[in-house]
């Protein structure tokens, strides 16, 4: 198992958001939490991530505790996460956002922007424009190439198809796929797309208020009336 | 026409210090969030340090100007890991706060290290020379101009060439995007101190080297400073440069109409025109 949460409180300042949830995700998985808006969902990444007050509980990774790790040091151990909005620097150039997603690699090794390249041709003749003239997609596709530039083996995804227009939720989503099979990489995925994203998981967790509703396979989840009922619209 | 042209020359070599002060001023609000109320006494410092190797020591110039500038930056790492450290978490006005105390505390000490007199670097008159159409300059002024464009121009190179330089502007950007791309953010506000503080050393001893030394020499500039990092928009190192140099040239100018006392006067009228038509500056970003 690559990630182990374990009956985790969390919250901001004296507020918990999080009420004891447990999440698995097993290697090479695509894991996706759903819910509705203000359920915890990105409160539950960001926890992982050491971005919010870890209260009780515990976070595993490979079975070793990474509570207190800080951000920088989880990027160190193989972790990557595109956080919901502002997920890229603005003033930075395409590459040199890039380069700020390799910072803890002491060499520039060149290899690595090719891959991003590849997987995203178009960000290939962007690479000269700061990454805030860019349109939606494209910024979404560097966020995506600053966080997989490490090589990560767990990526955390908080609703990566957010405010894009249809034709780039399915390139997006389909990215993802793509991205799993080819390296492997491990992810545990937010999103609003309920439907398209379990389709494409191997498991999914439905999270209301805080709380962990529903667990299982991401088709006995989407064919659950109870859960399509209840949040899946129908 | 002569005077104006004078005026104008005088402007651009009190630009130059204002805007080599002003870009660290704003490169540390950007990354940190705070007014560093202790910025030009910072560069009084550096003054002093330059005054202690060339004068006391009897080092030459080029090698007093290098050592205090590193031992400025020296200073403000550690006061930055003794004091603003522990403060980071709290909210900004704490910061605000804490170096408007370490203004005094530098202030202070510079009295009681050299004395509340004037001091120069060199005790010699320098030839005036002239430009043309009557404007005249001293050799030392061309040397500041000199001075400010490199160390602009590495300024530059440093923030666009550099990982550091680039981590710099991405933290900037946005603090907590820096954090989970695994940027090493202590790391970075480190070398934020060194290049604010390396380049208000070299402004204070330009300062220094343009006029005399005196223990309130930085703190007098601060406004202008101030005005200036604002004019240019917060937080945009590109903007300071150019803002230093719009106060200092009208800050010279404004002599033509107004008595000289009421100079800073300028500076202050400038900011606050900025901050009420735009307050994000001329080269700043909607925040
Ligand atoms: N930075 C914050 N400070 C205080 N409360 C927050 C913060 N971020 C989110 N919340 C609150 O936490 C709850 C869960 O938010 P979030 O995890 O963002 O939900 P989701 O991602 O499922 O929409 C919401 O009630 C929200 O108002
Ligand atoms: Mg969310």
């Amino acid at each position: 198992m690559i990630l182990q949460v374990k009956d985790v409180v969390s919250g901001y300042g004296d507020m918990d958001i999080l009420h004891g949830i447990s999440i698995e995700v097993n290697q090479g998985e695509i894991v996706s939490i759903v819910g509705p808006n203000g359920s915890g969902k990105s409160t539950t990444l960001k926890t992982i991530f050491g971005l919010v007050n870890l209260k009780q509980g515990e976070v595993l990774y490979y079975g070793d505790s990474i509570n207190q790790n800080t951000p920088d040091q989880l990027v160190g151990l193989g972790l990557s996460f595109v956080p919901q909005s502002d997920n890229v620097f603005p003033s930075l150039t395409v590459h040199e956002n890039l380069e700020m997603g390799a910072f803890i690699s002491k060499t520039n090794k060149k290899y690595r922007f090719d891959l991003i390249y590849d997987l995203f041709p178009p960000l290939k003749e962007k690479r000269k424009t700061q990454a805030g003239n860019l349109s939606g997609g494209q910024r979404q596709m560097v966020a995506f190439g600053r966080a997989l530039i490490m090589e990560p083996e767990l990526l955390l995804l908080d609703e990566p198809t957010a405010g894009l227009s249809p034709l780039y939720i399915d390139m997006i989503l389909e990215k993802v796929a793509e991205i799993n099979k080819e390296t492997g990489v491990s992810v545990l995925m937010v999103e609003q797309n309920a439907k398209k994203a379990l389709k494409m998981s191997d498991r999914g967790y439905v999270l209301a208020a805080g709380q962990k509703k529903y667990e299982d396979t991401g088709q006995a989840l989407l064919n659950n009336e109870e859960v399509a009922q209840l949040f899946l619209g129908g | 026409m002569v005077l104006l042209l004078q005026l104008i020359s005088n402007g651009i070599i009190l630009g130059c210090i204002i805007a080599l002060g002003s870009i660290g001023l704003s490169l540390l609000y950007g990354i940190l969030k705070f007014g560093n109320f202790a910025h030009g006494d910072m560069m009084t410092l550096g003054a002093y340090f330059a005054f202690l190797f060339k004068v006391q020591l009897g080092m030459p110039m080029w090698a007093a100007f290098v050592l205090a500038m590193a031992l400025t930056a020296f200073v403000a790492i550690i006061v930055d890991q003794i004091i603003y450290k522990s403060l980071r978490k709290s909210d900004s006005i704490i910061l605000l706060i804490g170096s408007v105390g370490i203004a005094l505390i530098l202030r202070n000490f510079i009295q009681l290290i050299w004395g509340p007199q004037n001091h120069f670097y060199d005790k010699g008159i320098q030839m005036p020379i002239k430009l043309g159409l009557g404007v005249r300059v001293k050799p030392n002024q061309i040397l500041i101009l000199v001075v400010t464009v490199a160390l602009v121009i590495l300024a530059h190179l440093f923030l666009r060439k550099t990982k550091m330089g680039k981590a710099m502007r991405a933290m900037s950007d946005n603090m907590d995007l820096a954090k989970v791309t695994g940027i090493n953010t202590e790391q970075v506000i480190k070398w934020t101190w060194v290049l604010g503080a390396v380049l208000t050393a070299a402004a204070g001893i330009l300062l220094g080297i343009d006029t005399h030394l005196s223990p309130s020499m930085g703190w007098n500039l601060l406004l202008p400073l101030f005005a200036a990092t604002i004019l240019g928009g917060i937080g945009s190192p590109y903007g300071a440069m150019l803002g230093g140099l719009v106060i200092g040239v009208s800050q010279e100018l404004s002599t033509l109409i107004i008595p000289p006392t009421y100079k800073p006067g300028v500076a202050f009228l400038i900011m606050l025109l900025m901050l009420l038509i735009k307050p994000t500056g001329l080269m700043g970003r909607s925040v």
